[in-house]
């Protein structure tokens, strides 16, 4: 772990260390880079952030099969316990899907995040953010999205969150409204 | 990460030399002796202790335990990655991380570490928390959320952002942390309770509120965090730790009033309160109501005790407050006769729309407790299964339970018709359905006993011609309770009058009396009203302590009404006598049968008391099962033989005979057992008691829903009849009670036609 660590602090370091981290194998590193783009805020870096999202679009980041723990339960009551624990998954799995679904929505919204902060539109990222509101499956990304639209988006965006709807999940679905209701007041003023 | 100090502790030099010097209060010594006996006869069972220890005694061994419990830890994080919790609920995990990355300072502080393995271990703590809790605090609606859940991802970022703030996310993670951690606090509802019940307040907003304050003053150098007011409500922390203090009812069970139901008090957030303050109330509950033998995760970390020891105060409050009466705005109060003996709370949070699982609806509800055991009844079903509250309407189906399958689940025991309240034309699955103010106006003086509160808009909102509901409870002559409805509608309605009691409840004309299986009886007599009455037994809700309650409706068709009951409550056994000295065995296989257990029993010279399992009270084996013997004297009457709650799976036999414990089965968690003897021991002098028990060997026993040991101590009494209620007699100024024992009068009037 000391070898990512060292990885993720180097990307608050430089924007050369940014665009490096951001093609990482381990995507620890890729959140980081992610993160460290929002504290810069800078436009430029925005082809970078699009390649990190582009890269995770591929990764199965959501199909996890139920998990049994030996010496804990699989839930809320683990947060507590100490160990020794061992998660046991019903056959054996390659690495790239178990990282996966480590990583889940966690690199997506940090991007998100940090393109709420460039600021500077992004048709990739913004057909991206649509494209997991319709899916309604994670509620971080697609909270750290309606962020990012927010911060980026105009009529036609507010046009697109409407035809969307509501999500099941209820952080999203509180920065949906958010959202929209900030975009009603930009496009009322346009 | 600073190596030159222990993160929060910076009384550890005086508690050192308090420990060493013999200098503890006789509470603190209880306290250090059964951490330090715990982790020393199993580190692992009870890792939650093991810092603390070996920062203490700094011995080797010590230290070592702690180090083991660390890189443990460690290890666990890789495959915790994949549980639904940590994916669903990253809040829950935040906080123990946090923790542990504090226990993990602790350790690099006294030099536990070589350089190589501090580099190893700061970048698991680091990086677990930047991936996992810092996304998650980013994931919270900022700044409108504010609940334990936002609070406890914040802290955790302000604890381990503060640690590691030699490095630049350790640096981002405290700037963020700090900038939202003050409106959280500042955010609770000014009263400082947040609507989540007890559970949720004790077991979160508490634990967090006294490391907020530490960590704030170590962090800004501030003084005095407790007490200062934040932004925008004007919250002080200590208005948070005070809920958790209010919560305790006498003996020491917490307020039912969420889906948890009954549970034993936290301890850690009083003992900080009592240590601010030097308030004598905080101090006291300590002393006279904590169960020492009950943990559970405060801030999901069985780390309650270890606070508790280090925030115990070192100057012992004079001054009692002169009633224990209390009340709060928005949220309720309790009113409390002067011996403790009588006790009922009326609440009027706000409660949660549309699908009431954590703030139930329940709009001036009131609960009793006589002699320091609970009579009222509340909480939810939790898992068993009770169609009694499921209403079409409220059922739930979410996908955040489990990885791959959805779950469904009705949430009508949060509704109206689970509460002690008033319902109208039997809607019991009333709730809010939108957001609004649900309380109209309350009037309270806890110095005249009085609690009061209008909650017409929350029953406005599905009966348009609700003019008025509300509720006033009084406490008069120090002994009894009057609960008035003042009840107004445009047109006419069946209004109920609802209470939900322990078993086992009998209706008689005009009253109903509920005489609990410990033997304290309530009973309650409508003086105005002319109302029907009707009792149903309700099995499998709520889930604590007996799985079972009954409810009582006092019920009449009217455009308006007003209605009094009286509530009387007396007990049917004479004041505890203790019992100390048992002679002890331990059953490590849990293979002794009873002659083998009594023929070891002649030869111990182990005498316990059965306060707390024999290893937490001394250093002794940790051991699943204890065998406990002792001749009792007793007079010739029937005994009530009072043993400690918290026993599993326990044998009695007493004289030879074995006692039936199965109507104990349920409420022994919570509650000590009352064995009224069978009648043929009555003439007997003594009684010779056996008891078996099996005691929790580690932390984590009750699976996240709070470890119960044996606590209480055994105590005779004997059974006597109770003070019955005669006659009452009320002529519209004057409320005369009498009892076969005693006349009991007081003036009272009823409120105003304006409501209260």
């Amino acid at each position: 772990m000391l070898k990512t660590f060292l990885a993720q602090e180097s990307c608050f370091e430089s924007a050369e260390n940014i665009q490096k981290c951001a093609k990482h194998p381990d995507w620890r590193v890729r959140y980081a880079a992610a993160v460290a783009i929002g504290e810069r805020a800078d436009a430029s870096l925005l082809p970078v952030l699009e390649e990190i999202v582009r890269r995770e679009k591929g990764r199965p980041l959501y199909s996890q099969p139920s998990c049994r723990f030996e010496n804990a339960p699989d839930d809320t009551g683990m947060a507590e316990m100490v160990g020794p624990i061992r998660a046991c998954f019903d056959r054996e799995y390659d690495e790239e899907p178990l990282q996966a679904w480590q990583c889940r929505g966690r690199v997506l919204q940090a991007a998100y995040f940090a393109y709420a902060k460039i600021g500077r539109e992004s048709k990739f990222l913004n057909e991206e953010m649509y494209r997991i509101l319709q899916e309604d499956v994670d509620d971080a990304a697609m909270a750290a999205g309606y962020v990012a639209f927010a911060a980026c988006g105009g009529k036609e965006v507010y046009a697109r969150l409407c035809e969307i709807g509501e999500s099941k999940h209820y952080c999203a679905n509180f920065e949906r409204g958010k959202t929209l209701k900030k975009l009603e007041k930009t496009c009322t003023r346009l | 990460m600073f190596d030159d100090r222990f993160f929060l502790l910076k009384e550890i030099g005086a508690l050192r030399e308090a420990m060493r010097q013999g200098k503890f209060s006789p509470r603190q010594q209880m306290l250090w002796n059964m951490m330090r006996s715990c982790v020393r006869s199993g580190a692992l069972n009870y890792p939650w202790y093991a810092p603390l220890v070996a920062v203490m005694t700094q011995e080797k061994q010590d230290i070592e335990n702690a180090k083991r419990v660390i890189a443990t830890y460690a290890e666990k994080l890789e495959h915790q990655n994949y549980c639904v919790g940590l994916q669903f609920h990253f809040w829950c995990f935040a906080f123990p991380h946090a923790k542990w990355a504090m226990y993990y300072q602790w350790l690099v502080a006294l030099g536990a570490y070589t350089e190589s393995e501090r580099a190893e271990l700061d970048a698991v703590f680091l990086n677990y928390q930047f991936t996992n809790f810092y996304y998650g605090m980013r994931t919270k609606p900022e700044p409108e959320c504010v609940d334990n859940q936002t609070l406890s991802l914040t802290l955790s970022n302000v604890l381990v952002g503060y640690l590691f703030s030699d490095t630049h996310i350790g640096k981002l993670m405290l700037r963020d942390g700090l900038k939202r951690l003050p409106e959280i606090i500042g955010g609770f509802p000014s009263g400082g309770y947040t609507g989540e019940g007890s559970d949720y307040m004790d077991c979160v907003n508490g634990p967090a509120m006294w490391i907020c304050c530490e960590a704030l003053e170590e962090i800004t150098g501030e003084k005095e965090i407790a007490l200062k007011r934040f932004s925008p409500n004007g919250v002080r922390p200590i208005d948070v730790l005070d809920v958790c203090a209010r919560e305790w009812m006498p003996g020491g069970l917490l307020l039912p009033w969420d889906n948890y139901g009954y549970n034993n008090g936290v301890k850690a957030p009083v003992a900080y309160a009592a240590k601010v303050t030097g308030k004598a109330r905080y101090y006291e509950l300590l002393e006279k109501d904590a169960n020492w033998a009950y943990d559970i995760g405060t801030g999901w970390a069985y780390d309650d005790m270890v606070w508790t020891l280090i925030f115990w105060p070192r100057r012992l409050p004079q001054e009692e407050e002169k009633t224990r009466n209390w009340y709060k705005a928005g949220i309720g109060g309790a009113l409390e006769s002067g011996d403790g003996n009588c006790y009922l709370m009326q609440m009027w949070d706000e409660s949660e729309p549309v699908c009431p699982t954590r703030a139930h609806v329940n709009p001036n509800a009131v609960l009793f407790n006589g002699y320091r055991l609970p009579v009222s009844a509340d909480g939810s079903k939790m898992d068993y299964p009770c169609s009694r509250f499921e209403f079409a309407d409220t059922w739930r189906v979410v996908d955040f339970l489990s990885m791959d399958s959805q779950s469904r689940y009705n949430y009508g025991d949060g509704c109206l018709g689970a509460h002690s309240c008033v319902i109208v034309d039997g809607k019991e699955g009333m709730r809010a359905m939108s957001e609004y103010p649900q309380i109209k106006s309350e009037n309270c003086s806890v110095e005249q006993g009085v609690l009061s509160a209008d909650v017409t808009p929350l029953y406005a909102e599905h009966f348009p011609d609700a003019v008025r509901v509300s509720r006033r409870s009084s406490l008069l002559c120090d002994r009894f309770f009057v609960i008035e409805d003042d009840l107004e509608f445009g047109e006419e309605h069946t209004l109920t009058s609802r209470f939900l009691l322990r078993p086992d409840g009998y209706a008689g004309e005009g009253c109903v009396r509920v005489v609990t299986r410990e033997g304290v009886v309530l009973s309650l007599h409508e003086i105005v009203g002319g109302s029907e009455i009707s009792l149903e037994r309700v099995k499998n809700f709520p889930h604590k302590p007996d799985l079972e309650c009954v409810i009582a409706d006092f019920s009449k068709r009217a455009k308006s009404m007003k209605r009094l009951i009286v509530a009387f409550l007396s007990k049917r056994f004479t004041d505890y006598e203790a019992v100390r000295g048992f002679c002890t065995v331990a059953d490590p296989e849990g293979k002794l049968d009873r002659q083998g257990a009594e023929k070891l029993l002649q030869d111990s010279k182990e005498l316990f008391d059965l306060n707390l399992p024999p290893f937490m009270e001394r250093e002794a084996p940790i051991c699943p099962v204890w065998w406990f013997r002792k001749e009792i004297k007793k007079q010739k009457r029937r005994a009530v033989l009072v043993l400690p709650s918290g026993l599993i799976e326990p044998e009695l036999y007493v004289n030879g005979r074995q006692i039936d414990l199965s109507p104990f089965a349920r409420s022994s968690q919570l509650i000590r057992p009352h064995l009224y003897l069978p009648e043929e021991f009555m003439r007997e002098e003594s009684l010779m008691v056996l008891l078996r028990t099996k005691v929790p060997t580690d932390h984590f026993y009750g699976k996240g829903w709070g470890t119960y040991g044996m606590s209480g101590g055994v105590s005779l009494a004997y059974e006597v009849p109770e003070e019955r209620v005669e006659k009452i007699e009320y002529d519209g100024k004057r409320i005369l009670v009498r009892t076969d024992r005693k006349e009991y009068a007081a003036a009272y009037e009823c409120s105003e036609e304006k409501g209260c």
